[in-house]
């Protein structure tokens, strides 16, 4: 795909999982009091970070030769379109005495950092539609 | 350095004020407990906070130039220990906790809690506290006006 | 009786020199590089749009390694180069049509 539409559909699943981050992050500020409560955070970017670098692998990267379909490849490219957001409970940690880890000005770091990241994602987002708009006219 | 790092600094800045108070309002409820759970008067509580690196702790003096970043990753809650000050002894026979034999017969153990020292650092946590919204506040603004530049 | 230089029709030439021979005709390397310029002038306008993409798209995946301020400097800058090329391709064309109808 072009790279304007592969833009635009980066930032649009890029704004998805946001949404899906801040219902999240509600979710544990309002359980912030419930015994061994265990938060919940949102994986996404790392693993769109993994499936985009294997797209621009070098040439001269480690190579496993197959004479198998079946064999397992090490060159393989991964599609931006396959990752989703995941919702992984985070249960290692323990913030108070009674078994909750939720820490409340973390969380409401992260509130305030989503909406800027948000606000960010939109901003570009009109910036590509209105670059296309001032060359159509 | 990123958008959103003096956020998460300041947001631990706050999480260890919090803690701050928390120990200090634990200190001052039990200013005149003379009995607990380990035996003897209850001794008050300091909060020792160190700073937050990105990792690498015995590493620190070895990282190469390029890799150090130079500004640190926020403050961290290292211990909370108790204050081994002397307690304070109050003569008083009749009361149920006197020690009853030794050199300090008849006086009671207690605690090293000094209520004025415990406001004043209150006081010192809750500006602090203050300090670091501040710093939130002025990082979303300075965020705002930069988003401003390609509307 | 004065000497007179007997004078030939070439050496009349060339000693009548006019104005209009003072007026250099020949193709000049100058006149090629305008096309050479607009090409330039499209490369960075391509230039500076891509740079956007990457900025976007490195915002994305890992957004404490960008500064806000770095994507919008390079967005803004996009916009405009983008609307300064099309300025220059418009008035280019009105130019044209204004020479070749004007015969």
């Amino acid at each position: 795909m072009n790279s304007f539409a592969r833009t635009t559909d980066l930032l649009h699943r890029a704004m998805d999982a946001s949404t899906l981050r801040y219902t999240v992050t509600a979710n544990n500020l309002a359980n912030s009091e419930v015994p061994n409560f265990k938060r919940t955070v949102v994986n996404f970017e790392t693993e769109l970070k993994r499936a985009l670098d294997s797209e621009t692998r070098s040439a001269g990267a480690f190579e496993l030769s197959k004479t198998d379909d079946r064999h397992l490849s090490a060159d393989s490219v991964i599609d931006y379109r396959t990752v989703e957001p995941r919702r992984v409970l985070d249960y290692t940690t323990t913030e108070k005495a009674n078994g909750n880890n939720v820490n409340p000005e973390e969380e409401a770091m992260e509130i305030l950092r989503i909406q800027l990241n948000y606000q960010m994602l939109t901003q570009i987002q009109s910036f590509q539609f209105a670059q296309a708009n001032s060359v159509l006219k | 350095m990123g958008m959103f790092t003096s956020i998460q600094i300041a947001a631990s800045g706050m999480a260890a004020e919090r803690l701050r108070s928390d120990v200090i309002s634990d200190n001052i409820a039990n200013a005149s407990t003379t009995r607990t759970q380990e035996g003897g008067a209850f001794r008050r509580s300091r909060v020792v906070l160190s700073q937050k690196d990105a990792g690498m702790d015995w590493r620190t003096p070895f990282i190469p130039d390029a890799l150090d970043r130079g500004v640190g990753s926020g403050v961290k809650v290292s211990s909370v220990e108790k204050d081994t000050a002397d307690l304070r002894l109050v003569y008083d026979p009749t009361h149920p906790d006197a020690i009853q034999s030794g050199p300090k017969t008849g006086y009671v153990e207690y605690p090293n809690v000094n209520i004025v020292t415990e406001m004043v650092d209150l006081i010192s946590a809750s500006r602090s506290y203050e300090a670091n919204s501040s710093v939130i506040q002025g990082s979303k603004e300075m965020f705002m006006k930069a988003l401003e530049i390609g509307r | 009786m004065m000497k007179v230089n007997p004078v030939s029709v070439d050496n009349f030439r060339a000693s009548m020199k006019s104005s209009t021979d003072l007026i250099d005709t020949s193709v000049r390397p100058e006149t090629q590089s305008f096309e050479q310029t607009l090409l330039k002038a499209f490369d960075s306008v391509n230039h500076s749009q891509m740079k956007t993409e990457t900025l976007s798209q490195q915002m994305i995946v890992d957004p404490e390694s960008v500064d806000v301020h770095d994507v919008t400097i390079a967005m803004a800058e996009a916009n405009l180069s983008l609307k300064i090329a099309q300025s220059v391709i418009d008035r280019v064309i009105k130019g044209w049509n204004d020479v070749t109808t004007n015969r």
